[in-house]
């Protein structure tokens, strides 16, 4: 996919502009505060990206709402993405027909890797179902779906639950429907991310990175382990087995990456776990995505810095953002108080 | 110069001999290496010069005793560094009482096996680069420039941009590129022989990875067209696709000359075959 054309109007600090961008590695740089997160944002949201935390925040001050508009080129054909993020939330029209977000499924969109990806691997488990759940419903709307009638019927079970448990059983056959398919989807999904995982890390780092899914119960035996454990979860009020309590092992050389990795170990894991992301969605769509490097490439170590940018170099279309302008990458977007301006490199 | 390329030590060397805080260091290491022969052994032993701020010579020395006497001689030393460095170099000496000095133990040289020659080439580019350097430099500065490109070029490289690979294999970065789908594609391309679509080190990446690729696929098969007659055909063909990749080009009758002939004629027989 490439990303050909991108305007805005009214989002954070951006100036109303537009910004044509040509395919390769561009990078965008400008001091502190000047909007080149803000950017990324704007082009993640603009082709189709979920954020966390409320999307009315992402309006100017003053402004009314946020307009963002792209023209991608992918290999599905041409698309034009126009968003308003407003009070009533987010509208999405594609090729000027209003649609859902589910509807830009056809369209590869963009990855996003920034600094907060560390607590993907460092923080808590939470953090780990959230990667992969986001994940899966970009390439599966049956599964967001479901994740969204699972949310909803645990809410129901635990209510009942501390209610003294009365007709749970007709809850439990229900969660463990939706949990298993879930979970099997899970272990579908990471049995593709694993390998690709695996590679990209043993060429930045050498060493060999496995992912595993940790399951409370596995999908044949959910709704057994549900009513095994009701009388615990009686006394607490809360449904103890499921996808919900899961987890994710990221195994460094086979140790708990979670609780062993340093720093710098869990930053590339990070990294590597949204180049896997990356190239699973280029694999599904045989077309890659935009990818879009928040400010990583200032914390990796020369030659990994090096490797990162031989590498994204040679993708189709990215944007690496730094406040320096990183080695060797020609093309610059330079950003200063939320404006932009392009400037061809030699 | 494109940035973030490895470049070439002697062109740094060359180019840091230039600075004037590298000029500065070099000055201050000669004054240093000068002072047993300005004060004479026996004193040398019993005194240490550390710091050269300006033109001043600062010289540790054991006692207050030494320090005394020594001053009286600060004319005799300075001149003797005009002698040797010209005038201006050293100005003044200052003499700081430093109880812990020990006296140096009489110096040996190690014994030290000469390093081996480095490759004419980089001999005659040292020579060259050390030229325009200060006549007491140059010796000092030829060894080592010999024992950094000998260094160099004895330490491990990457097998496809010919950088520097502390690991061995391929450097990190010719890693990531050959894990890039489209360098993964290029490979395929290039083992059935299409014409390349990438360069440069893209390129080199792909040619490596196919390489690999193909000689992983002649090893695995060989065993089994060993036991199985009817799978030498897809030996040949492996053989005749890492073949492809080493030319870059459709291998001919000619390039299998160097082969063991038995070989050679089942290849050529298979590549009529083929055509």
């Amino acid at each position: 996919m490439r990303l050909v054309r991108f305007a805005q109007r009214g989002f954070r600090n951006l100036a109303e502009g537009e910004l044509v961008l040509a395919p390769g590695l561009t990078a965008v740089v400008g001091p502190n505060a000047a909007g080149k997160t803000n950017l990324l944002e704007a082009l993640y949201l603009a082709t189709g990206g979920e954020v966390r935390g409320p999307l009315a925040d992402r309006v100017a001050f003053g402004a009314r709402e946020a307009w963002l508009l792209v023209e991608v080129e992918a290999a599905a054909g041409r698309f034009r993405v126009e968003t308003r993020i407003g009070p009533e939330g987010r509208r999405v029209w594609l090729n000027r027909a209003p649609v859902g977000l589910k509807e830009l499924a056809s369209v590869p969109g963009a990855v996003w890797l920034r600094p907060e990806d560390l607590f993907v691997v460092k923080g808590p488990p939470e953090e780990r179902r959230r990667f992969l759940d986001a994940l899966i419903a970009r390439f599966s709307p049956r599964y967001r779906a479901l994740l969204a009638a699972y949310e909803r019927t645990l809410r129901q079970r635990n209510a009942a639950l501390k209610e003294g448990g009365r007709a749970i059983a007709a809850w439990d056959e229900r969660l463990a429907a939706y949990g298993a398919e879930i979970l099997t989807f899970r272990r579908r999904v990471l049995a593709r991310l694993a390998p690709l995982a695996d590679e990209l890390h043993r060429a930045l780092a050498l060493g060999g990175l496995d992912l595993r899914p940790v399951e409370t119960a596995a999908p044949e035996r959910l709704l057994e382990k549900l009513r095994e454990r009701l009388p615990e979860e009686l006394e607490r009020g809360v449904t103890l087995s499921g996808p919900h309590r899961d987890d994710l092992a990221i195994l460094l050389e086979g140790r708990d990456a979670v609780r062993f990795a340093s720093r710098g170990e869990a930053r590339t894991v990070a990294l590597v776990l949204r180049l896997a992301e990356h190239r699973l969605l280029e694999r599904h769509h045989q077309d890659a995505p935009l990818l879009l490097l928040d400010d990583v490439v200032a914390e990796l170590d020369g030659a990994r810095q090096r490797a990162l940018l031989a590498y994204v170099g040679g993708l189709p279309q990215a944007v690496v953002t730094a406040t320096e302008p990183p080695p060797g990458v020609e093309r610059r977007v330079e950003l200063a108080a939320g404006t932009w301006r392009v400037r061809a490199g030699a | 110069m494109r940035k973030g390329r490895p470049v070439p030590l002697g062109e740094v060397l060359g180019e840091l001999l230039r600075r004037p805080a590298i000029r500065r260091g070099l000055k201050k290491g000669r004054v240093l290496a000068l002072w047993p022969r300005v004060v004479g052994p026996e004193l040398a032993r019993l005194t240490r010069p550390f710091r050269l701020t300006g033109g001043t010579l600062w010289v540790a020395v054991r006692d207050h005793l030494l320090a005394h006497q020594l001053t009286y001689q600060r004319g005799l030393l300075l001149a003797r560094y005009a002698h040797e460095l010209g005038a201006g170099t050293v100005r003044e000496i200052r003499f700081v009482v430093a109880p812990d000095l020990r006296p140096e133990p009489p110096r040996r040289e190690p014994p030290h096996e000469p390093p081996p020659p480095l490759d004419p080439a980089a001999e005659g580019w040292l020579l060259q680069t050390i030229r325009p350097l200060p006549e007491g430099l140059r010796r000092p500065a030829l060894g080592l420039g010999r024992a950094v490109l000998g260094a160099l070029a004895a330490a491990p490289r990457c097998p496809v941009c010919r950088g520097p690979s502390p690991e061995g294999g391929p450097c990190p970065s010719c890693r990531m590129r050959m894990a890039l789908p489209a360098v993964a594609r290029e490979a395929e391309r290039l083992l059935a022989g299409a014409p390349p679509r990438l360069e440069g080190d893209l390129l080199a990446a792909a040619r490596y990875r196919a390489e690999a690729q193909a000689r992983a696929r002649l090893e695995a098969l060989a065993p089994r067209a060993a036991a199985e007659p009817d799978r030498v055909p897809e030996l040949l063909d492996a053989a005749l696709a890492l073949l492809r990749v080493r030319l870059g080009r459709e291998p001919s009758p000619a390039d299998l000359e160097d082969l063991p002939p038995a070989v050679a004629g089942l290849l050529r027989r298979h590549l009529g075959d083929r055509s």
